[in-house]
């Protein structure tokens, strides 16, 4: 058995090459020789993530072979998530299974298919429902999968309106406290985020993370009025430093 | 004109065609047949950011050859019945032959012959406008007629409402149907207050779905005047149903077939820009050879900007351009996506590299500008579209060189922000829409991007003027 620095450079090595088996294999070995789960994941996986996050920037690295790195975390999530005690990412566990689709009469799916690959790298079950999911669709399979998120992907206006619709559905049937809603896409901007009552906004893929990971770890019930907004500026529709702000 | 009963042949090789899932499609066969082809030809790694404006003809006619082979090879994946389309490499050829090289567009002082042109063409390339961006339903007739006022905006298409009689429009839903009949109603009251009756037409904007089309193009279209049916596809190498639905409907209207919108992304599954370059060409030759488009509508993106203006994106688009004029006579566009809002810089200096790019390298037409990279109501004025226009036709007979030159210097002002765009102003805060002239800002900003270009080379006329 390596040192640990040895076993989580197998890891973060694993999850750049999108390799399961190696990560089972050193998940397994992490585990045995007593790393801290919370470690083994910030230190092995997050950071082999971050690495591959910036080979995308450089384009040394393509989405195929960041869908396979995001099928590695998975792997590695599945093993070592149920040996968390306490925490953030612990409390992340009980309520990370999120239902990701684009809205009906929309078949877009670039945005949705990235944002569902960084939510997945990052531990959440997303349950990807694909495009031109109905209302009536999200709601059945939020239900059957137990989810805690509804991610609601949109590129034109005339399909945000579904957004609408799913909050006010939820509503009516007295299910707004159950799921939390978050909204994006091309045409989607934080002011209709809170026009229609969303629980999280962000721009790009990445802000998703940061969106569902306040949600989850944050003591704020669905619906109640607060929407954490990550869109990676400080500006009102910018694109680059990461903030938020939660409006009461 | 398109044959229904070889659209009828496509819909039934997508029936009957091999399945294939959209995710292996997207995650395996797409990325192992690219990457295949870019070494068999030896096609890897060309990027060179000293020419974003590609000068070596002989590497793009190589693209072109792989593409040919891998577009014989791969087909179009139909997402509704997850199965491929394929066709031979004997049928693609044929289908290059049969496709026209010209379209007769417009009627009275407004009709004009769309040719297909090749790289360093001195022949006028077309510009069109505006994309289908959003703006609210009382602002489309002033909004429109005011981009119409530029006599260089020659083939009108948008903008879009996302309201009928005030409702909101719903996509998939008989919203989207009322809402093509209303959009041919704003459009021609537009087209008769800027005096331009006999404008050529592309159409349906405002749907996302196929609803907009049946529901407003055959309005929209006539004998005299033949429409553009705007048929937009998913992403590289895939088709759907909708799209048969728009192709079919048109021509049965005898309209023409617009079928893109099928872009690959730089750092996608098509991955490299080099690997973009070839998926690109492929789709382009397989939308013409499968849904008999007249005119090719795909371009490439750079998914870290969503922008087609980044340095890799230019660099790839002008190659498949250069490929696909050199070796076809399509008529080709390449949209640009530029992300700054009105009232800016940004969306002029980028709207002038797409230009310049794409002129020189031989594409027919553009339409655009995609101001604020659409994603904001209300976000877009005639100006920069009188802008475009004239940055457009003045690019033509210009060298590749001379083109590079310029685009270097181009990216130099923007390329840092790319991350970071200015969103600008809505038309109501740097637009007067009551006499369509800008705001004193706003034509102050154009004066000095104008001025720097011609200090640059760029011959092109002042754009900046009231219209009314």
């Amino acid at each position: 058995m390596g040192s640990k620095e040895e076993i989580l450079k197998k890891i973060l090595d694993a999850i750049i090459a999108g390799d399961i088996p190696a990560i089972e294999t050193a998940g397994k070995e992490a585990l045995d020789s007593g790393i801290n789960p919370q470690v083994i994941l910030e230190e092995g996986g997050s950071k082999g993530l971050d690495i591959v996050g910036e080979k995308f920037e450089n384009l040394e690295m393509f989405l195929p072979e960041m869908l396979a790195a995001s099928e590695a975390m998975k792997a590695l999530n599945k093993m070592v998530l149920p040996h968390l005690t306490a925490g953030g990412l612990a409390k992340k566990k009980e309520g990370a299974s999120v239902v990701f689709g684009t809205v009906y009469g929309d078949l877009h799916d670039m945005g949705k298919n990235i944002t569902a690959t960084q939510l997945s790298l990052h531990g959440y079950e997303v349950h990807d429902l694909g495009t031109n999911v109905s209302v009536k669709e999200f709601m059945k399979a939020a239900d059957e999968k137990n989810a805690r998120i509804i991610a609601m992907s949109s590129l034109m206006t005339t399909s945000s309106y579904y957004q609408r619709d799913m909050i006010e559905h939820l509503k009516k049937i007295g299910k707004r406290d159950q799921y939390y809603v978050i909204v994006g896409g091309g045409v989607v901007t934080e002011d209709w985020a809170q026009t229609i009552g969303a629980d999280g906004y962000g721009r790009v893929a990445t802000d998703a993370v940061k969106v569902c990971d306040l949600l989850l770890e944050g003591s704020v019930k669905p619906g109640t009025g607060t929407i954490h907004v990550f869109q990676g500026s400080t500006k009102r529709h910018g694109a680059t430093k990461t903030y938020y702000k939660e409006v009461e | 004109m398109a044959s229904l009963q070889k659209m009828v042949e496509m819909l039934h090789r997508a029936k009957e065609g091999p399945f294939c899932t959209e995710k292996e499609w997207e995650q395996k066969v797409i990325p192992e047949t690219n990457r295949k082809y870019l070494k068999k030809y030896d096609l890897e790694r060309k990027y060179n950011p000293e020419t974003p404006v590609n000068q070596d003809l002989a590497l793009a006619d190589r693209y072109f050859e792989a593409a040919l082979e891998m577009a014989a090879e791969m087909g179009l994946l139909c997402t509704d019945t997850e199965t491929v389309i394929k066709v031979s490499k004997d049928e693609i050829i044929q289908a290059l032959k049969d496709t026209p090289d010209h379209l007769v567009l417009g009627l009275y002082r407004d009709r004009i012959t769309l040719k297909a042109r090749k790289p360093e063409d001195k022949a006028l390339p077309v510009f069109a406008g505006p994309l289908c961006i959003q703006v609210s339903e009382e602002l489309f007739v002033p909004v429109a007629e005011g981009i119409l006022k530029s006599k260089k905006v020659r083939i009108q298409e948008g903008p879009s409402i996302d309201t009928v009689f005030g409702k909101p429009v719903y996509s998939g839903s008989p919203y989207e149907t009322a809402v093509g009949v209303r959009v041919v109603e704003l459009k021609r009251q537009a087209m008769r207050r800027a005096g331009r009756p006999g404008m050529p037409q592309m159409a349906i904007c405002s749907s996302t779905t196929e609803y907009g089309n049946l529901g407003g193009f055959h309005l929209l279209n006539s004998k005299e005047n033949p429409a553009i049916s705007i048929i937009l596809n998913p992403s590289e190498l895939k088709t759907n149903y909708s799209a048969f639905h728009k192709a079919i409907h048109a021509i049965g209207c005898d309209g023409y077939l617009d079928c893109g919108g099928a872009y690959a992304m730089i750092g996608g599954f098509s991955g490299s820009p080099e690997g973009c370059v070839l998926t690109n060409i492929a789709t382009d030759l397989l939308m013409f050879t499968i849904l008999q488009s007249d005119v090719a509508a795909s371009a490439i993106y750079d998914m870290r900007f969503d922008s087609s203006c980044s340095r890799h994106a230019l660099w790839a688009n002008t190659v498949a351009t250069q490929a696909e004029a050199r070796n076809t006579h399509m008529m080709l566009y390449k949209l640009i996506n530029q992300l700054a809002g009105p009232c800016t810089e940004e969306i002029l200096y980028t709207s002038a590299a797409g230009s310049i790019a794409t002129a020189v390298s031989g594409v027919a037409f553009q339409i655009g500008p995609r101001t604020a990279g659409g994603r904001f109501k209300n976000y877009l004025t005639p100006l920069e579209h009188w802008f475009m226009a004239e940055v457009f036709e003045s690019s033509a007979g210009m060298t590749l060189d001379k083109a590079n030159e310029i685009v270097l210097y181009l990216l130099s002002t923007y390329e840092k922000g790319l991350k970071d765009p200015p969103e600008g102003k809505p038309v109501t805060q740097c637009f007067d829409l009551k006499i369509l002239t800008p705001s004193k800002e706003w034509a102050a900003i154009s004066e000095k991007v104008t001025k720097d270009l011609r200090a640059h080379g760029l011959p092109m006329d002042e754009p900046n003027v009231s219209r009314k």
